[in-house]
């Protein structure tokens, strides 16, 4: 062999060696990208595929015998074969990783494809044996009701709670407080999400205990112990409730019992206050109350519009320190009882909502789980929603979660009133486009 | 306020390639003649993971550019240079979880300036083989791109702007037996690091998010030959694979590829 041959040689070795150093990836890379974005998103650093496993397929004309022997020839593991798709799982060599192994696969002219062995991910739904009755959280077009003959809802007419929920449960230094009629202390999906038994202003004392029911249901509703395979998932499982018992028996409260109810839950810790009731009439102590948590103590505070049929209610409609949520119904239609008004942010499902119930309010033999209709129902998953974005971007402030809120929304009137209306506000209420990271694309 | 810092970073460095280092070199350039300027075009790609969020997070810079850069044989052995070309990095995967609505960027590429400086100093030769020591910095400033934000109940929009710095030093071994090519293999500390910031307006809903990121890996193995058919022409097929430790656990593998055309002048 000449020198000049030689360095020919040594020429074409080098240049096969770069080209095959600095190619594009494999396709089967490039998938996996993509498929880590759409199936493991936001999770971020979760690998995508088995690390040493491929999946590989031999083209049609490649007899069987050759395709073990090929796999042979690479010292792959064969660990199972997909007959009816031709498909050998098999493990790389020991030192070589899948993206090396599918690398040389690729360049066989042999081989159809080659790609990882991709992970899939269920999407993060609780083991609560009632969720599948909470259409508001994920409607999958179920009976809305336990009872046969129940109407059945409209796919995604929801508030997306599920893939919300991939991005966060809540945090448990967030405290929703629920100035209310105060909520069952020993309900066993909730105890273990209650901050502290609360404050009564209708008896004067430090056990708010629940005389109503009303209260329970918008505790169960933000904050259900959830994934525990019991009852029901609140929106923000992992935050904390405060109960404040503001109403009595018959679910009536007065001014300065609710004002000294929402300045009480500001000043001992509320990062949002639900306040699921409402009057025809407002007054200056009410404003101010409201006005003293959402200003001076940054607090977003929630409240349900009304369910008259008449004007928004208040405090829904104090527009500068509350947000006024309406109600909608298993097909995001409006409830016709819901209130409007031009004060109306936002709207939430409201009709046929299974929450929880006090222990003593059904017979011993009944589970403590009960429907209910109202905006109360649907301020609740609002300040479920609220208490989840304080957590995740802890220095937004009141009107900067308000307006997260707010602009979310799907638009689920817009054939008829498109853009913010005094019907549903900016729309249907939507978790994961608050809370997931939106892709900005170019068009 | 960012690229106007790297921009007077680069220049610095520029200038410290440009002006006092051949200044400094003029002298021994003159005792010992036969000094020259040479040209260079190079097509250049890299892929790296970065990390941000203090590490808990990862996502890729790649990054096509193409340099041209004009080099001083400052003294036998001795070449230094300045680079200046266009770059178009793609910052795809990077979050922003800290405006007020989280943003996965998946923009795609963003076009911008690349300059930078080089140096290479021969340091033994001892037959066919030469070890020399190679450096080179650059620093790539994206130009800013407003993009609407999709999928909410208002209009919105996200500005972005992006920048990056690149620093590579180390020896390099070659071989000079072959009549053409030479192969080199060198190993280099390599490390990028940048920042890509977002501000995102939504009606009245305003915030912004500046992402610090790194590359993971910052040692590169640096390998490839160089075809040189005459004394005034030369063409350089380079590649790199930089190891790093994966956010999630285990081993990945950055790479990049150069081809870079040299002409004496």
């Amino acid at each position: 062999m000449t020198p000049r041959l030689r360095q020919v040689l040594f020429v074409l070795a080098a240049s096969a060696a770069a080209a095959y150093a600095f190619q594009t990836p494999p396709r089967g890379l490039n998938q996996t990208a993509s498929i880590g974005n759409t199936f493991v998103r936001s999770s971020g650093d979760a690998p995508a595929y088995v690390p040493d496993q491929v999946l590989i397929k031999f083209k049609s004309s490649v007899a069987f015998g050759m395709q073990t022997d090929i796999l042979a020839a690479y010292d792959a593991t064969t660990l199972s074969r997909i007959d009816q798709l031709g498909v050998y799982t098999v493990q790389a060599p020991k030192g070589t990783s899948a993206e090396d192994l599918i690398s040389a696969l690729s360049r066989n002219p042999d081989v159809a494809y080659a790609h990882p062995n991709h992970y899939f991910r269920a999407c993060l739904t609780p083991n609560d044996p009632l969720f599948k009755y909470q259409y508001a959280l994920s409607n999958t077009g179920q009976l809305i009701g336990s009872v046969p003959g129940s109407p059945t809802g409209t796919v995604s007419s929801d508030i997306k709670a599920p893939s919300a929920w991939e991005e966060t449960t809540g945090d448990d230094t967030i405290v929703v407080a629920i100035v209310d009629s105060g909520v069952d202390l020993t309900h066993p999906d909730l105890a273990g999400n209650m901050k502290s038994s609360g404050r009564d202003f209708v008896n004067g004392d430090f056990d708010a205990s629940d005389d109503c029911v009303h209260g329970t249901r918008m505790a169960g509703l933000i904050a259900a112990v959830s994934d525990n395979g019991e009852g029901i998932a609140g929106v923000a499982w992992n935050c904390k409730f405060l109960p404040v018992k503001v109403l009595d028996a018959n679910g009536v409260g007065t001014s300065d019992k609710v004002a000294q109810g929402i300045i009480w839950a500001a000043d001992n810790g509320a990062s949002v206050i639900n306040l699921s009731w409402a009057g025809a009439s407002g007054d200056e102590t009410l404003r101010n109350a409201v006005k003293y948590a959402c200003e001076t103590k940054g607090v977003v505070v929630v409240a349900a519009a009304g369910n008259d049929g008449g004007s928004v209610g208040y405090p829904a409609a104090y527009d500068d320190y509350v947000l006024a949520v309406a109600a909608t119904d298993y097909n995001d239609a409006r409830a016709s009882w819901s209130n409007t008004g031009a004060a109306l942010d936002v709207a939430a499902p409201g009709v046929r909502i299974l929450s929880t119930v006090p222990t003593w309010y059904f017979s011993s033999d009944s589970l403590p789980y009960g429907y209910a209709d109202g905006t109360s129902m649907s301020a609740a998953h609002v300040s479920g929603l609220a208490a989840l974005i304080r957590g995740l971007k802890p220095t937004l402030t009141p009107a900067q979660v308000m307006n997260v809120i707010r602009y979310s929304c799907d638009d689920v009137n817009s054939s008829a009133y498109a853009g913010q209306d005094t019907l549903l506000g900016y729309g249907r209420i939507n978790m994961e486009t608050a809370l997931v990271p939106l892709r900005l694309e170019k068009n | 306020m960012r690229a106007r810092r790297i921009l007077a970073v680069s220049i610095l460095v520029l200038a410290a390639a440009a002006g006092t280092v051949p200044a400094a070199m003029a002298q021994e350039a003159a005792a010992t003649g036969g000094l020259g300027w040479k040209t260079s075009f190079q097509v250049e790609y890299f892929s790296r993971t970065i990390v941000w969020d203090e590490k808990t997070r990862s996502s890729r810079l790649l990054n096509p550019q193409g340099l041209l850069a004009i080099d001083y044989e400052a003294a036998p052995g001795l070449d230094v240079g300045l680079v200046v070309g266009y770059s178009l990095a793609d910052w795809d995967g990077l979050a922003f979880r800290g405006l007020p609505f989280s943003i996965e960027n998946q923009a795609g590429t963003i076009g911008g300036l690349v300059i930078g400086a080089e140096l290479r100093k021969s340091l033994v030769v001892r037959g066919d083989w030469e070890f020399d020591a190679e450096a080179r910095f650059t620093a790539g400033m994206s130009k800013s791109e407003t993009l609407p934000l999709e999928g909410l109940a208002v209009d919105g929009q996200v500005d972005i702007s992006a920048s990056w710095m690149r620093i590579e030093a180390g020896p390099t071994l070659h071989y000079h037996g072959f009549e053409l090519f030479s192969p080199y293999l060198g190993l280099a500390f390599d490390r990028i690091w940048g920042r890509m910031t977002m501000t995102e307006t939504i009606e009245d809903l305003e915030g912004s998010e500046e992402k610090k990121v790194a590359a993971a890996g910052v040692f590169a193995l640096n390998f490839g030959t160089v075809y040189e058919p005459s004394t005034s022409f030369r063409v350089k097929f380079g590649g790199t694979l930089i190891p790093f430790s994966k956010v999630g656990g285990g081993l990945g593998l950055d790479y990049g590829a150069t081809v870079r055309i040299m002409v004496a002048l």
